[in-house]
């Protein structure tokens, strides 16, 4: 082992009448730690995410997750992740307490197991007072919730999160942070996630990667990130437009050599 | 129930009992059709092309063909529900073949379909038809109506998977209730007006399941015509399955 928990290499796919959404994707992502990925929308962020998941298939490239690469095994790779993307993924005729005992019993746990597993998330996800509903019939945060807490179940070592956090007022946010950053530090499971709120991965990514026209244009922690592009002391999200823009110039300046 | 395969299946039942729509429209749509058809043509029953066992012996295959249409949109619409809510996302990150939750809502339709069928043998019985080919030739009866409502289930769900239109649920069923009508449903091949009516039939795979049906539950007919249905049903069962297995990827790329 590399010590890094997600390797890709050379990850590259084009949609169909769409545009190319990765170009050869190089990342290494280390185990345990909180991992941002930015881009502007249609960098490739979502893409690269259900590649990784399992969810899609890269036309070209190779990736791994804990050394178990993602072609031939992902049956495998899928026991080691936990997904919630961006739309939420919940059967809505179900109650909330029977879906994530289903979710658990799916993972191979033992129905003492999961109902265990269950308990232990509905507490920590708030969901007590509507365990026994319908999903379909909750509100939008608590559907979320729900979202979150079924990728969890199996106690996954990764967790992609495809923007988390939209749709979320204030308070579920903070509380969604606080669990991610508990579950990160107590239980080692990596966070990788995708974010349009630059003071988010800020606060809670540790290292991060921006993802521009399907190509990964930097890579490195985020203090250093801050650091680099908006000098000593300066916050992420001046440093992301100022490299954003300086992206931008540098792309004028190399069409306008090729035109000339 | 540590096997998720059974776990998966006995979610599909469950999904195919809180919805019993399709299964219910099909059985009423072929309660109707033998009451009806049964009142306006059944006193043609006594020529010698039927059998001397009655029209209602010769018109049950056809309630029990019926029930197909409207009951093997089940696995199709429970998918469609899955896919429209993201769910099927959710399930296809689990570490079990993706296939399994689309075989699983085959499987629960295929049990719905059997369980219909021996229902509609059941009223055919009560309005008059001998039973005379037995247990036997009701189960028979009901195990080619379940695999050959599996290919169409199957398909269905193929056809939704690869096009994203959750509409599409019924319409490999819609085009089978057309076939109804090209195949010796209401009298025997010899009496079609048209020849090339006849002709048609006998391209017609519902020909052939019919004319086995009516065998196995009455003894009407050539006992040859059974073992080509049973190659029909399981080839139909078979190859919607295997469709609706390679199908998956579609929903997910």
């Amino acid at each position: 082992m590399s010590g890094n928990i997600i390797e890709a290499r050379g990850l590259a796919r084009t949609y169909r009448k769409g545009p190319r959404a990765l170009a050869g994707v190089d990342l290494d992502v280390p185990e345990a730690c909180r991992f941002a990925l930015l881009g502007a929308n249609g960098a490739g962020k979502s893409t690269l995410v259900r590649i990784l998941c399992t969810l899609s298939r890269a036309d070209s490239g190779s990736a791994s997750i804990a050394g178990r690469p993602l072609s031939g095994g992902s049956q495998a790779v899928r026991a080691l992740i936990g997904v919630a993307l961006q739309d939420t993924q919940i059967d809505p005729s179900e109650r909330v307490r029977r879906q994530l005992e289903f979710q658990g019993r799916l993972y191979g746990l033992d129905a003492a197991r999961s109902a265990e597993r269950v308990e232990e998330l509905v507490g920590r996800f708030g969901l007590g007072p509507v365990a026994d509903r319908k999903a379909g019939e909750l509100s939008g945060g608590n559907k979320r919730r729900l979202h979150v807490a079924l990728a969890l179940v199996h106690r996954p070592r990764v967790l992609f999160l495809d923007e988390p956090t939209v749709g979320m007022d204030p308070e579920s946010r903070a509380a969604f942070w606080t669990e991610m950053r508990r579950l990160n530090a107590e239980e080692g499971v990596c966070v990788f996630f995708t974010t349009q709120y630059l003071e988010e991965a800020e606060k809670h990514g540790d290292e991060l990667a921006v993802l521009d026209a399907g190509l990964v244009a930097y890579r490195g922690t985020v203090s250093g990130f801050a650091e680099a592009h908006s000098g000593p002391g300066g916050d992420l999200e001046a440093g992301y437009l100022n490299f954003v823009e300086s992206r931008r110039a540098a792309a004028e300046t190399a069409k306008e050599t090729v035109d000339a | 129930m540590r096997n998720p395969g059974l776990l998966i299946i006995g979610r599909a039942l469950k999904r195919l009992v809180s919805n019993p729509a399709p299964l219910l429209s099909g059985l009423g749509m072929s309660a109707f059709f033998l009451f009806v058809y049964d009142a306006a043509i059944g006193g043609i029953g006594f020529l010698p092309e039927f059998g001397g066992a009655g029209y209602m012996a010769f018109l049950l295959p056809m309630g029990v063909v019926s029930l197909l249409f409207a009951s093997s949109a089940g696995s199709a619409q429970a998918l469609s529900r899955d896919i429209v809510s993201g769910y099927f996302q959710r399930l296809a990150l689990a570490p079990v073949p993706r296939s399994a939750f689309v075989i699983a809502a085959i499987l629960a339709d295929a049990a719905g379909i059997f369980a219909s069928s021996i229902a509609v043998l059941g009223l055919g019985a009560l309005l008059g038809a001998p039973l005379t080919g037995g247990l036997r030739g009701v189960l028979g009866t009901a195990a080619l109506a379940t695999l050959f409502g599996g290919g169409v289930s199957a398909a269905s769900a193929a056809a939704v998977m690869r096009t994203g239109k959750v509409e599409l649920a019924g319409t490999i069923g819609s085009a089978v209730f057309m076939l109804l009508f090209l195949a010796p449903t209401f009298v025997p091949r010899e009496l079609m007006g048209a020849r090339w009516l006849q002709v048609v039939s006998a391209w017609n795979p519902l020909s052939y399941l019919m004319e086995a049906m009516r065998v196995l539950v009455s003894g009407l007919g050539d006992p040859g015509a059974v073992p080509i249905a049973f190659a029909i049903a399981g080839a139909a069962g078979l190859g919607g399955t295997a469709l609706a297995a390679m199908s998956v990827r579609k929903v997910l790329n």
